[in-house]
């Protein structure tokens, strides 16, 4: 009962649009200076980069408002300003400077990030880039795990002089989560699919500070965005999604 | 004759310096350039240290620098400059890369990484406001992940 009722609660939050899916707004500063908040589509940046790159070398926050980001801070070359510094480029096309106050038509400039109204532009660019990927039911609509194990997306994971040159990860053992007492079949959880986005940091220990085995919890927390919750109904596939988790059919 | 024996000790003077070093010694400036042990120790500690695919002219080299600068200025001055040339960034860099193997290392050296993350955060707290954000951050990060493996030990 406790199941359904966070999974009904999770699916009325997450009948977005599909390109509305992991939007972000962002606003912390933007009314003050003047201007529409930030509208950030999760789905043009997982497209292209890890969610490590940005959560981990980059350093944004997991939770929305949270990293308080000034264009004085992009101005010089850190949060968006990392990529976005007129000079980085991306499949041989430069990234537009965010907050560079040097384009001559500056509001134009500001409303690429700074929206103040639906953008169209961004809705039919999804639905171009959706129409190539694997499709899901769910989110978004895309797979993307399917769309990265195939190559179709291979999302950038280093980027020069702001990350670390490191080892390839070694992923850890996939492992069983027992759904004890609920009549669902186990969670499998795989390490080695969420390592290839998220590397350890992004989990480790800020989402999941705890042993194997060590804490219980429940669909209820994931709902609140807790857990798996901090990712899943938000960015990655929707909590509602029940057999992409727990696969053993039983729900 | 007494050309030929000039040419002789021309040809033996060439033959010391191209092998073992020794000057050619043309002039006093030269001569007392050269410190008096030089000669006398280079063949015996050149060959011996040198790499077995070392040049044919290393040996030449190697005593004509390494005896006049090495004992008077590396012991006295290298610790120092190291401590000031490994700036914060590169023991952030230094540090942090080694979060995706830390599952293979032993708590000790997990331990030591934690106590280097602890000794760098005062450098980083010195930058300025959005630089100290963000590295901060990333610190705390690499360090919380380190401690978290050091607590996630079988035993623990």
């Amino acid at each position: 009962m406790l199941i359904l009722a966070a999974v009904d609660e999770a699916h009325a939050k997450s009948i977005a649009a599909p390109q509305d899916y992991g939007k972000v707004i962002i606003a912390n500063y933007s009314a003050r200076a003047g201007l529409a908040p930030v509208v950030f589509n999760h789905w043009v940046h997982r497209a292209r980069y890890t969610c490590r790159l940005c959560h981990v070398d980059i350093g944004f926050a997991m939770a929305k408002n949270a990293t308080a980001i000034t264009a004085a801070a992009n101005k010089k070359g850190l949060y968006c300003g990392a990529c976005h510094n007129g000079k980085r480029t991306y499949n041989g096309k430069i990234i537009f400077a965010s907050c560079s106050g040097t384009t001559a038509r500056k509001n134009a400039a500001c409303e690429r990030c700074h929206s103040p109204k639906k953008s169209t532009v961004q809705e039919r660019d999804f639905k171009s880039f959706a129409e190539k990927m694997p499709r899901n039911t769910s989110g978004n609509g895309i797979d993307w795990e399917a769309a990265e194990s195939s190559g179709r997306i291979k999302p950038i994971d280093v980027l020069e002089g702001v990350s670390i040159q490191k080892p390839r990860i070694k992923a850890q053992k996939d492992f069983v989560i027992e759904s004890k007492g609920t009549g669902t079949s186990a969670v499998v959880f795989s390490h080695k699919k969420h390592a290839v986005w998220n590397g350890c940091e992004v989990c480790h220990p800020d989402i999941f500070p705890i042993k194997k085995g060590a804490t219980k919890y429940t669909m209820r927390e994931l709902e609140k965005g807790e857990y798996c919750g901090v990712c899943h109904d938000k960015v990655a596939f929707p909590i509602v999604d029940c057999r992409r988790c727990h696969t053993g059919g039983k729900i | 004759m007494r050309n030929t024996e000039k040419s002789l000790a021309i040809a033996l003077a060439i033959t010391l310096s191209v092998f073992f070093g020794m000057p050619l010694l043309t002039d006093g400036a030269s001569a007392a350039t050269v410190p008096a042990t030089a000669p006398a120790t280079a063949p015996a500690t050149a060959p011996a240290t040198a790499p077995a695919n070392a040049p044919a002219n290393a040996p030449a080299t190697v005593p004509a620098t390494v005896p006049a600068t090495a004992p008077a200025t590396v012991p006295a001055t290298a610790p120092a400059t190291a401590d000031t040339q490994v700036d914060w960034k590169t023991e952030f860099e230094d540090i942090c890369s080694k979060t995706q193997d830390s599952m293979s290392f032993t708590t000790e050296e997990l331990k030591s990484l934690v106590d280097r993350c602890d000794a760098l955060k005062p450098r980083i707290e010195k930058l300025d406001e959005t630089e100290r954000k963000v590295y901060l951050r990333r610190l705390q990060m690499c360090r919380d992940l380190l401690v978290f493996v050091i607590e996630s030990k079988p035993g623990k």
